[in-house]
C-alpha cells in the first residue's frame, strides 16, 4: 500500500516537474522507479525462498533455481531501465537496454538448453 | 525514508525553476543557467544513490 502511495505521489510530482523542468522529472521518476522496485523485491524475498525450497523437493537442481532467480533478477532491471528510457523519450535507448536484457537472460539461460539437448537425445537413442 | 525523498527531489526542482526564472528575470542569465545545473547535480547525486540501493537489493536477493 505504502508503494502505491509512493508512487501516486512521485506521478504527481513529475506532472508539475515536467512543466516547469523535463530533466528534474526524469530524475524523479527514476528515483521513484527505484524506491517502489526495492519495496517489491523485499516484499517478494520470503516468497523466493518459499519457491526455492519447493523447487529442492520437485528433484529440479540447485542450479536451474538459481537461473532462474537470476532471470527474474535481470527482467525487473531491464524492464525498469527501458521503460524510464522511454518516458524521457529515449526510445531508441529503451530499445537497446532491451535488447541488452535479452541477452544476458539468453547468456544466463545457456546451460539449461544444454541440458535439456542432452535429455531430449538421450530419449531418442532409447 | 522513501517518499520524503520524493517530496525533497520535487522541491529542489521546483525552487530551482522559480530561481532560474527570477535570474533570468533579472538580467543575470549565466547564474540562472549556473543555479538550474546546480540543481540537477544534486538531484542526481540523491537518485544515483537510490539506484546503487536497488542495484545492491537486486544482487542480494536474486545472487546475481
Amino acid at each position: 500500500m505504502a508503494i502505491i502511495g509512493l508512487c501516486l505521489a512521485a506521478t504527481a510530482m513529475a506532472v508539475v516537474l515536467r512543466g516547469l523542468r523535463a530533466e528534474y522529472a526524469l530524475a524523479l521518476s527514476l528515483t521513484a522507479g527505484g524506491l517502489a522496485l526495492v519495496g517489491i523485491i523485499l516484499a517478494l524475498e520470503p516468497v523466493l525462498s518459499e519457491i526455492a525450497d519447493m523447487t529442492m523437493v520437485s528433484g529440479i537442481g540447485p542450479e536451474n533455481t538459481a537461473v532462474i532467480l537470476k532471470v527474474m533478477g535481470v527482467g525487473f532491471i531491464t524492464q525498469l531501465a527501458g521503460e524510464s528510457c522511454r518516458d524521457a523519450g529515449e526510445s531508441a535507448i529503451a530499445s537497446k537496454v532491451e535488447l541488452a536484457g535479452r541477452v544476458s537472460i539468453l547468456v544466463l539461460a545457456l546451460p539449461v538448453f544444454g541440458q535439456v539437448l542432452q535429455i531430449v537425445s538421450g530419449l531418442l537413442r532409447l | 525514508m522513501e517518499v520524503d525523498l520524493i517530496f525533497k527531489i520535487a522541491a529542489i526542482g521546483i525552487i530551482v525553476s522559480v530561481l532560474n526564472q527570477v535570474l533570468t528575470r533579472s538580467g543575470r542569465d549565466d547564474q540562472a543557467t549556473m543555479t538550474t545545473l546546480a540543481g540537477l547535480i544534486v538531484v542526481l547525486m540523491m537518485m544515483i544513490y537510490e539506484i546503487s540501493n536497488l542495484f545492491t537489493t537486486v544482487k542480494s536477493v536474486f545472487g546475481l
